[in-house]
């Protein structure tokens, strides 16, 4: 027994050796497989870990970690032996046992009440905590003044807390404690505690592992009013020294357990969650909370993986599938090779089982080599590929989840082996030892297409239903089926080409091409090579088309979130000063854009405003076709008149008045404007019949840059009679006293001017242009009239988002919207256009122009400050900040479009994609594998054919050309069948693929196909495969020599 | 195993090709005597190869009865024609390679020859370096293939037949595409393995010069048994149901549809004499 496996061994190892070039390329689809088996698994797993790993590193340390806490408020305290810290501590080592729970960290802590006798605030109250750490403050809050308080009664306050407290390195600072647990001892009274304050320290950020993220200096606020009450001040926490809490009876305390995320793994998240439970369990009963949102960030990364669970395995599914397909056709062209081998055996009278071995043997072995071989490549593989594609530190871990698959696979391959050779051994002795092959019958093959064929369309229809929703397993797997059923496609048209074509050959009298073409109706393994090499072509553009389209839809939602290049969020108080930077750094405005954000209270929409003259250089639309046509300046900077300078001096306006019917005095006012905002009124006296010159002086507050902004008619009278009055305005002068000079530009076109925004119970004005500007005006009592010059327009032309609340206005009417003005105050725009999503800050607000918007607002303007840059280029950005920071503005946050894109390829659903494109173009090289070996297996074939072509005089130089079409046109029938499926694939697929683990609302995804991608993909292959088959044609032609018809030549 | 009888009576074989029927053999009566060499000649498309692969149990008759030692071709299902292969029967296919292994040595060859033998319990079965002794291969039991000359190859192609030391050997155009040192020694092995084992040879050839070695050859002429040579000497047959096939040169004198008087002279003699015509054919019987 053990001998006849070991002469079928040798045997089936000499036979591989004779066949070296047909197993290794078997072998290498048998380990791709295997490879392709085992990566499924692999990248599941490490890609779940990766998502979780980026969920967990992007959380907040604080939340991530287990705080453990005495409720401070009210005097509460821990119950029974929880009173000691001790004892609690002993509890939280031995629940939290896993290796990402670090060394739990206890502190003391209280609020306290300062009653400060100097500074600020004397005689007033500062509240603020004491907080008692047990050990290491000094090494982590370096004194800036004075020492780290070591003894029990010592303090170390921050210096900007000593400075409300009026307080000094040396002092002593009383503090009460009302919260302090042990409030009965005091015998009812809070415990005051006397700090020596023997330090002082500078905030400093908690990102160091031993704060644990704790917000310590968060708190710090000066009082604030908030209606009709004062909120006191908060001072940063007074760091005491060791005992103090023990000594002043504080026994309300916290414990925070760092969780290290670099340890946290897949598996570590379940014991994680159950031991943080169990503690919560255990230590409500001695009255402390215990708390942690490491629960709900795990849960974060839930959603990416379940992407990835349910997409991974489908995609490598389709390659492993395909691979397997291709081994069977392998498998099957190489049993057919073997048929003579096969047919010796039954002729020499070994049973069915015997040949089956003899016949498999070879096969089984390769397959038993390549499935370690395969799994340990594909594990290399992936570790190799691991750093790019996962998150840092991400393991590739071979588990027995894994090992089990591979098994899988193997078996698969081992069963698809054995239905391909199956239809070679039933065969009877005489076909197997015929030299031409029997021709095919096409019953079975042709239910196997329609199976196929069905298959394909529920996985479409299915597709279809899940647009928009998860996608199932059959619309997954629907690619793959698209893919098959081109490649059958491909199969059946390759034949009915070749019999046509040979069918013509035969009436033109040639007879290499009848030979040739007749041949490849015939031969099975052409049909089936045209087959692989179709589904090869289909997977892999399918999968370069998701991986396209979703790279652009990442592009271009990071691109629309970011708003621009990189955005730079700043601490400007005064946002003039910030422009005026960004203006100095930038003078061309193609670089950078001072913008600014304001949110409203209420349900108006919240106002971007951005410096329209850099707009449309700096800012990222993101998708195409959003952008608005001819660009963000027309629309939100229209033509406007130039300002009317001014100067500290006088102003003076000659006007006209015809009537005047007041019961009261009417004043003429100027209205000066300075850069900053302000404005300043002019008095220019009483309004008089006839025509006057009024002048008024212009103060020094004026600054350079002042600007006339308008005319305000000031009528004190009662609002029972209304006010009636028509005058023209002719000409206005400025200049030093005795030089005045008329303002050119003035009163001459009266489309230069506006009445003041119109209200309920407000003014009627009305404005007739021309060479003068003829004013009339009716108003009540009491109410200011202006008559404004437009280089300030108001409502301020603004774009709104799709969704911006504009209330719905009359026919003809201005669209105007009231929104939050850039002070923070209501604002009126005009929205005569609209776009789906404005950069950054979506479809829900309005964007305007800031330089404009500042120009009404006189007050403070409200908000965020950004400044967004066109491009990340570090040595610019560097100068901005350093001129920033020359100014006092500090840069608070940065983001950046390609960090946002980077994020988001890191999602669940990118990954998946990724391993979509991988399996591509594993497809194409298991396919072009596939063509070797069914030409190099063919070639005695068509060596024999060429030869015998040649016998009979048929020149070398015709058969070449012969064998090129023939080979070309088998390429091109797999590459457009395998095109035309991927469009429906790409058509059905694409829409349904997930792109994003949390969907924009703000962008929504484009599955147009990137045609230029596809193409080039097509391209590439084509000329890849081309290149192939012409070296196949050259050695068919070189093997076709007439002396192979002798025996022997083999 | 000493070599086994052939009998075939009325045998008939068709083919069907692309829907059409074509007859192959068309009534063959034929015996072939335990031990006996038998050379199966006639022009191509004679039915030759087709009657040695009914032989071989590789084509079922479609008519008439055919047995190889005791089995019936026509009733053995295919378990029993490829133990009759693996046992009683060794084929040598025409081109030496097509019955080797071209990968595995000689001794391997002939190892892989015996295997249906051994599933079935072949128990006295030659061990292989014999079987290359006997065909004068001993010394190159392990050179390669491409190694050995076009003779060796095909004398081994029919060592590999004798592998299993059948009792009829068959053998379809051994000695095609060899010189004539190696058609000899093709030859001398297959009369030895006849004369050492008793084995029953019938071989398939178009050589004249093989023919001429073989002690009893049989003509194949459209499908039927046209003659039959002894020692050089060709004869006409006398079927089963009476019929003869008269030799072609006799036939061009004797077209279809002649009438010829039979007659047995007194010493034994048959005559036929054609109604009407000068010409006459003379028989001898007994001859």
């Amino acid at each position: 027994m053990i001998a006849g496996l070991a002469a079928g061994l040798r045997l089936a190892v000499r036979g591989l050796w004779f066949r070296r070039s047909t197993a290794t390329i078997v072998l290498v689809l048998a380990v791709v497989a295997s490879a392709a088996s085992v990566i499924a698994p692999l990248y599941t797993h490490s890609a779940e870990e990766s998502i979780l790993r980026d969920t967990v590193r992007a959380a907040n340390p604080f939340s991530l970690s287990v705080q453990v806490v005495v409720p401070n408020v009210g005097g509460s305290a821990a119950v029974g032996p929880a009173r000691n810290p001790a004892f609690t501590l002993r509890k939280v080592e031995q629940e939290l046992r896993e290796p990402a729970f670090e060394r739990p960290q206890q502190s003391y802590s209280s609020r306290g009440t300062y009653h400060p006798t100097a500074g600020p605030n004397a005689n007033g109250q500062v509240t603020g905590p004491v907080v008692e750490r047990a050990d290491g403050l000094c090494a982590h809050l370096p004194a800036v003044q004075g020492r780290c308080p070591r003894a029990q009664g010592e303090a170390m306050l921050s210096r900007r807390s000593m400075r409300m407290l009026g307080l000094h390195v040396g002092d002593t600072a009383p503090i009460v404690l009302p919260d302090a647990a042990d409030i009965d001892i005091q015998g009812g009274q809070p415990p005051e505690l006397r700090m020596k304050v023997v330090g002082a320290y500078d905030p400093i950020p908690v990102d160091d592992a031993y704060w644990v993220g704790r917000p310590y200096f968060d708190g710090f606020a000066h009082s604030i009013q908030v209606g009709p009450t004062t909120v006191p001040p908060v001072a940063d926490p007074a760091f005491l020294g060791a005992g103090t809490a023990v000594a002043t009876h504080i026994t309300s305390y916290l414990i925070d357990v760092p969780v290290d995320p670099d340890r946290v793994s897949l598996a570590d998240t379940g014991p994680m969650r159950a031991q943080i439970r169990r503690l919560g369990d255990k230590l409500s009963g001695y009255e402390l909370d215990t708390s942690s949102q490491l629960p709900a960030a795990l849960a974060k990364a839930h959603k990416g993986r379940d992407l990835i669970r349910v997409a991974a395995p489908l995609a490598v599914t389709q390659l492993v599938l395909l691979a397997w397909w291709t081994l069977f056709l392998v498998v099957g062209t190489a049993t057919e090779e073997r048929s003579p081998e096969i047919g010796l055996a039954k002729l020499r009278g070994l049973g069915s089982a015997q040949t089956g071995r003899f016949g498999l043997a070879e096969i089984v072995l390769l397959l038993v080599i390549a499935g370690p071989l395969g799994t340990v490549l594909g594990w290399l593989a992936l570790r190799a590929a691991a750093p790019r594609v996962f998150a840092r530190g991400t393991p590739v871990v071979l588990t027995g989840s894994v090992l089990l698959t591979v098994t899988g696979a193997l078996a698969g391959g081992l069963v698809t082996a054995l239905l391909a050779a199956r239809g070679v051994l039933r065969r009877p002795v005489t076909d197997l030892l015929r030299r031409v092959p029997p021709r095919r019958r096409g019953r079975k093959a042709g239910l196997v297409e329609g199976v196929v064929l069905a298959l394909s369309l529920a996985g479409i229809a299915q597709l279809l239903n899940d647009r928009g929703g998860k996608p199932s397993p059959v619309a997954l797997l629907a690619p793959g089926m698209v893919a098959v059923a081109g490649g059958l496609v491909a199969g059946r048209l390759l034949v009915r080409v070749a019999r046509r074509r040979s069918e013509q050959a035969l009436e033109r009298g040639r007879p290499a091409s009848v030979v040739g073409w007749s041949g490849v109706a015939r031969r099975p393994g052409t049909a089936r090579i045209a087959s692989v090499l179709a589904v090869a072509t289909c997977l892999l553009l399918v999968g370069v088309e998701a991986w396209a389209v979703a790279e652009r839809n990442r592009h271009e939602r990071a691109g629309a979130e970011t708003g621009a290049a990189v955005v730079l969020d700043v601490n400007a108080t005064d946002v003039r000063a910030l422009e005026r930077v960004v203006d100095q750094a930038d003078p061309s405005g193609g670089y950078a854009m001072t913008t600014a954000y304001v949110q409203s209270a209420d349900e108006r929409p919240p106002v971007l405003a951005v410096q329209a003259e850099r707009a449309d250089r700096v800012m990222t639309w993101g998708r195409p076709g959003i952008r608005p046509h001819g660009g963000v300046r027309r629309i939100l900077r229209p033509p406007l008149p130039p300002p009317l300078p001014l100067a500290p001096g006088q102003v003076s306006a000659q006007v006209d008045t015809a009537r005047l019917r007041s019961p009261s005095p009417v004043h003429l006012l100027a209205l000066a404007a300075s850069p900053d905002g302000r404005q300043h009124q002019v008095s220019l006296g009483p309004l008089r019949t006839g025509l006057h010159s009024y002048t008024g002086t212009v103060t020094a507050s004026c600054a350079p840059g002042c600007r006339l902004a308008g005319f305000a008619i000031r009528h004190a009278g009662t609002d029972l009679r209304d006010a009636t009055m028509r005058f023209t305005l002719r000409r206005i002068s400025a200049g030093p006293p005795g030089q005045l000079r008329e303002i050119p530009g003035g009163f001459t076109d009266g489309r230069n001017w506006r009445p003041s925004a119109p209200f309920l119970g407000g003014p009627t004005i009305s404005l007739q242009p021309g060479l003068f500007l003829h004013v009339r005006i009716q108003t009540a009592g009491g109410i200011n009239v202006e008559v404004d010059h437009a280089d300030a327009p108001e409502p301020l032309p603004a774009l709104g988002g799709a969704h911006a609340n504009v209330p719905p206005h009359e026919v003809g009417a201005p669209p105007i919207a009231e929104a939050v003005g850039v002070s923070g105050t209501p604002g009126r725009y005009l929205v005569d256009r609209r776009v789906r999503y404005l950069p950054r800050v979506g479809d829900g607000s309005v964007m305007v122009d800031l330089d404009l918007a500042l120009m009404l607002s006189p007050d403070a303007p409200a908000g965020n400050r950004q400044v967004w840059l066109s491009r990340d280029d570090h040595a610019a950005e560097v100068a901005l900040v350093q001129r920033l920071k020359a100014k006092g503005i500090a840069v608070t946050g940065r983001h950046t479009e390609a960090a946002l894109e980077r994020d988001y390829a890191g999602d669940g659903a990118v990954l998946a994609l990724r391993l979509l494109l991988v399996c591509g173009g594993a497809a194409v090289v298991v396919s072009v594998g596939a063509l070797l070996v069914a030409a190099y297996v063919g070639r005695r074939q068509r060596a024999y054919e060429v030869a015998a072509l040649r016998a009979v005089g048929v020149r070398r130089s015709t058969v070449a050309r012969f064998l090129v079409r023939e080979n070309l046109g088998t390429v091109l029938v797999a590459l457009l069948s395998g095109a035309v499926a991927a469009l429906v694939a790409t058509w059905a697929v694409l829409p349904a693929l997930p792109q994003f683990d949390t969907p924009s609302e703000m962008v929504l995804a484009r599955f147009t196909p990137e045609t230029g991608t596809g193409a080039l993909t097509v391209a590439s292959l084509g000329a890849v495969l081309t290149a192939v088959a012409v070296v196949v044609a050259v050695l068919q032609l070189r093997a076709g020599r007439p002396e192979r018809l002798r025996e022997g030549v083999r | 195993m000493s070599g086994i009888p052939v009998a075939c009576h009325g045998l008939v074989h068709i083919y069907r090709v692309e829907g059409n029927d074509v007859v192959a053999l068309s009534g063959v009566d034929l015996d072939v005597a335990p031990g006996e060499v038998v050379g199966l000649l006639g022009p191509s498309g004679a039915g030759k190869s087709t009657l040695l692969n009914l032989f071989a149990g590789l084509l079922r008759p479609s008519a008439g009865r055919l047995t190889v030692g005791d089995h019936d071709i026509a009733r053995m299902d295919e378990r029993g024609l490829a133990r009759m292969r693996a046992v009683d029967v060794g084929v040598v296919l025409q081109g030496a390679m097509r019955n080797l292994l071209p990968y595995a040595t000689p001794i391997d060859n002939v190892r892989f020859a015996q295997r249906g033998a051994q599933r079935v319990g072949g128990q006295d079965l030659p061990r292989a370096e014999e079987v290359l002794g006997l065909i004068g291969l001993d010394e190159e039991a392990t050179t390669s293939l491409s190694a050995l000359s076009p003779g060796q190859r095909q004398r081994l192609a029919v060592g590999v037949g004798l592998a299993a030391q059948p009792g009829l050997l068959l053998l379809d155009e051994p000695t095609s595409q060899l010189d004539h040192e190696g058609r000899d020694e093709v030859i001398d092995s297959v009369l030895a393995a006849n004369r050492d084992l008793g084995t029953t040879v019938v071989a398939v050839t178009h050589d004249p010069d093989v023919a001429d070695r073989l002690p009893r050859t049989v003509t194949i002429r459209d499908g039927r048994v046209g003659s039959e040579g002894r020692r050089g000497e060709d004869f006409a047959v006398v079927a089963r149901d009476g019929s003869l096939t008269l030799p072609p040169d006799i036939l061009e004198n004797v077209p279809p549809g002649s009438l010829l008087r039979v007659t047995v002279d007194d010493d034994g003699a048959v005559r036929l004499r054609r109604t009407g015509a000068a010409g006459e054919i003379h028989l001898e019987e007994g001859r």
